[in-house]
């Protein structure tokens, strides 16, 4: 019994050493892995936290698993629809769970700012490509395969197409007549300039996937 | 050889029953926002019921492990508890922060960490209690006849708990480094020290219940303890593969974490074993239900659907979806919550010195608890493998994939819970007809023994 005893007593200490090294080697590697905080960057995690989005949304994967993960999302939106969002969520997407939340303008910039820190942690690359979806390395040929594709990941939470889809955007089932090819890849390209005051954010995709996400959207009409 | 202030526990254990009443109720809540996400989502938002959810659960579940410590504790020291008194300020002043915490959460006062969301004036009431009480215990023992290894661990497992909270109380610039210590208070929680707790206090009943000799209940805990340490306090790294931190974690994350069942293997073999060569045949079968379910569901609920995600290679595609919730509803469920209901069935009527109670009721509400659990994972864990495929294989949009495809399972999930919450109501309604003694005011002169529970 003393013995093992002891041996409990060499457990703790030993794996408690090996994880304050592990310890101390993470926090001095954190420089390499993360680009430098600002003010606005801490103010903004603040504001993360003093509105609780981690018991709706996951950050680097960990939190409540009802709304989508935000590690990328700054690679997703814009920086100026992230804080349009931030101040008033359901004008951009009238309905959304998050109406509640409303931020005044210098919270909601912080806020932005974190969510651009965050995008570029070095995550050892999670979270991976989808295999099946459009990043898989198959050849980017502009056809309509890969822009449904990017539809489904990128423009479904707010557009319905054929039947599903969300609705906080209006049905592109038929924008295939509405509008020109030309319209709507300037459109895409940078939402904006097009229809100024619009609600809609910067996708942020290249020409390629403007391309193939125009043919699908047309493919209907 | 009985103590009258082991009664102290009482109270403890009436206010984690209450608790365990709240949070399932918030749990269906926030169960039914997910099919129906306008349901008092002005007054009660989703992140608001979650997070009365999570620590009401955790509270829960510390108050019934410090009421069964307080059980246990003079029983094995053989001596009163140091300081009746004590035990009580300490109940009163938890119970209070609790409450304060729980109306500031519904007013929207929160620190907005997972599971810690208490503020910080709170944090500091709680470390106060946890002082009093580590006090309290440690006199005790030091006035008793000595340590026992069942002493040594709870103890031990007490302190680090303790010690843990403190990392959980920081505001920290870097969300890379709070993700980093936020682990160290939820994983090397329950992962190590609430497991050592647990096994402590099982082997305390063990001990008792089976007549088994405590050398050998004792020599298995022992042996227990130091494999959940060896492979869980590195096993932490499960956790740092994708927050930030280097790759090399990758690599002892999964090794250390993929040995982490051996001890719980270990734990269901070694009761069973316990149980078949018992010398007495006790009363109270209705404990025995609870402490063989808890360490069979704490296998397949922590061992087996942890392990199946903690490897990197799975864990990339598999992280923090719904197969999560799985893991985190069954291993809570049969690690911890079913010791804890198996403490206050075997304490309670050991406390009022009479175990026999009529146990039907006991039974129904274990089984009811059990199956709606058992269930209502299972569910989960669909839930995830369709929510892995559509949005991390496929690549589809959470919002669509939640939208389009999740309102079935979580309608499962609803009902499941619904079945587990009828057998709590059943627990709720056992648990004041249980034998027990009534006289456990706070009327400043010590436990009066007024009257005793007669059967039912
Ligand atoms: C009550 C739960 C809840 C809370 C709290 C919450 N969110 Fe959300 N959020 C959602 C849901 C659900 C969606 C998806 C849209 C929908 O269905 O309404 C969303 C969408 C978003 C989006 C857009 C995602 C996209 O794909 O464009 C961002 C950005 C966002 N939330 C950020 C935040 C931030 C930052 C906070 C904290 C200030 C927060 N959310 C708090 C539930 C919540
Ligand atoms: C966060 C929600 C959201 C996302 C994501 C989104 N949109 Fe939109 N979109 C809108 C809203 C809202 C409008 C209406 C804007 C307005 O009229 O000002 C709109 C308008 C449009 C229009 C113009 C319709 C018209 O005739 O004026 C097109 C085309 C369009 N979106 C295509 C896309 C594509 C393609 C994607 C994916 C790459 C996408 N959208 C992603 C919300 C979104
Ligand atoms: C009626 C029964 C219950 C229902 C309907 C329910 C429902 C829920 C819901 C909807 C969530 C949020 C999940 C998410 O973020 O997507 C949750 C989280 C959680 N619940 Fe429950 N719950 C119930 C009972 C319990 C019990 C009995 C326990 C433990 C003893 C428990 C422990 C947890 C834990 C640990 C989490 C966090 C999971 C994670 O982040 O992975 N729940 N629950
Ligand atoms: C009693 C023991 C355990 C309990 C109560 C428990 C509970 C939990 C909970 C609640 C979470 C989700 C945390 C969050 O909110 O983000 C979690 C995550 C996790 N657990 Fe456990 N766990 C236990 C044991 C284990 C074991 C033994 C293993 C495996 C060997 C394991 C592997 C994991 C992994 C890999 C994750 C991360 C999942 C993800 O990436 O999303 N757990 N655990
Ligand atoms: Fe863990």
């Amino acid at each position: 019994m003393t013995s093992l005893r002891n041996l409990l007593i060499a457990v703790v200490l030993i794996s408690g050493a090996a994880l304050g090294y592990l310890t101390y080697d993470s926090t001095a590697q954190l420089e390499q892995r993360t680009i430098p905080l600002t003010d606005e960057v801490v103010n903004g995690k603040q504001v993360w936290q003093d509105n609780n989005c981690i018991n709706c949304h996951t950050i680097l994967g960990n939190g409540a698993y009802f709304a989508p993960d935000l590690t990328k999302i700054a690679v997703k939106r814009d920086p100026e629809w992230l804080t349009r969002f931030f101040k008033s969520p359901g004008d951009l997407w009238p309905g959304t769970v998050m109406s509640k939340i409303r931020l005044n303008g210098e919270d909601a910039e912080n806020l932005t700012a974190f969510l651009t820190w965050v995008k570029d942690i070095d995550t050892n690359g999670w979270p991976p490509d989808p295999p099946g979806g459009q990043d898989s390395g198959q050849p980017q040929d502009g056809s309509e395969s890969t822009g449904k594709a990017i539809f489904d990941s990128e423009c479904s939470v707010c557009h319905q197409f054929d039947g599903s889809g969300g609705n906080a955007g209006p049905d592109l089932t038929n924008i295939g007549r509405d509008r020109s090819k030309e319209w709507l890849k300037s459109f895409l390209r940078d939402p904006q300039e097009v229809k100024p005051g619009t609600v809609m954010g910067n996708p942020g995709l290249d020409s390629e996937e403007i391309n193939a996400v125009t043919e699908y959207l047309t493919s209907l009409k | 050889m009985h103590y009258r202030s082991q009664r102290v526990a009482y109270p403890y254990f009436l206010l984690s029953i209450i608790l365990f009443a709240l949070q399932v109720a918030f749990g269906l809540l926030i169960g039914a926002q997910f099919i129906w996400p306008g349901i008092l989502s002005g007054l009660l938002p989703f992140d608001v019921g979650r997070e009365i959810h999570l620590n009401t659960m955790v509270f829960w579940l510390l108050l019934g492990l410090m009421g069964a410590t307080y059980y246990l504790v003079p029983e094995e020291a053989q001596r009163e508890l140091y300081s009746v008194k004590i035990a009580r300020v300490q109940f009163w002043l938890l119970a209070l922060t609790g409450v304060a915490a729980v109306v500031g959460f519904l007013f929207g006062l929160t620190e907005g960490r997972e599971y810690i969301e208490a503020p910080r004036v709170l944090d500091w009431l709680i470390v106060a209690g946890a002082l009093m009480f580590l006090y309290n215990i440690g006199m005790t023992v030091i006035k008793g006849k000595g340590w026992t290894a069942t002493l040594g661990i709870l103890i031990g497992g007490l302190t680090g708990l303790s010690v843990l909270y403190l990392f959980g109380m920081k505001f920290f610039e870097n969300l890379v480094l709070d993700q980093y210590y936020w682990w160290w208070v939820i994983h090397l929680w329950v992962e190590g020290t609430w497991e050592m707790i647990a096994a402590a206090i099982l082997a305390f009943m063990l001990i008792r219940i089976t007549g088994v000799s405590r050398k050998r209940v004792e020599k298995w805990l022992y042996i227990e303890a130091i494999l959940v340490l060896a492979t869980g306090i590195l096993g932490i790294g499960h956790h740092y593969y994708w927050i930030g931190t280097p790759e090399y974690w990758l690599a002892i994350g999964g090794f250390f974490s993929m040995l982490e069942p051996i001890p719980l293997v270990l734990m269901v073999w070694d009761t069973l074993r316990e149980y078949k060569s018992r010398t007495i045949k006790h009363q109270n079968e209705v404990a025995l239900y609870w402490i063989i379910g808890g360490v069979v569901l704490h296998f397949i609920g922590a061992g087996v659907l942890g392990v199946v995600q903690t490897l990197p290679v799975v864990n990339q595609w598999t992280h923090g979806t719904q197969m999560t919730a799985s893991h985190g509803h069954l291993a809570f469920f049969g690690a911890f919550a079913m010791l804890v209901i198996a403490a206050i069935y075997y304490m309670l009527p050991d406390m009022a010195g009479r175990h026999d109670y009529k146990q039907g009721l006991g039974k129904w509400a274990f089984w009811t608890m059990t199956s709606g659990m058992v269930a209502m994972t299972a569910v989960l864990l669909g839930a995830g493998i369709v929510q892995v495929y559509l949005e991390r294989i496929l690549g589809m949009a959470f919002v669509t994939m939640k939208n389009q495809y999740m309102n079935t399972w979580m309608l499962w999930r609803f009902i499941t819970g619904l079945v587990f919450a009828a057998g709590v109501g059943m627990l709720v309604v056992d648990f004041f007809r249980l034998p027990a003694y009534v006289s456990h005011r706070f009327n400043g002169t010590g436990l009066k023994r007024k009257q005793e529970v007669k059967s039912l």
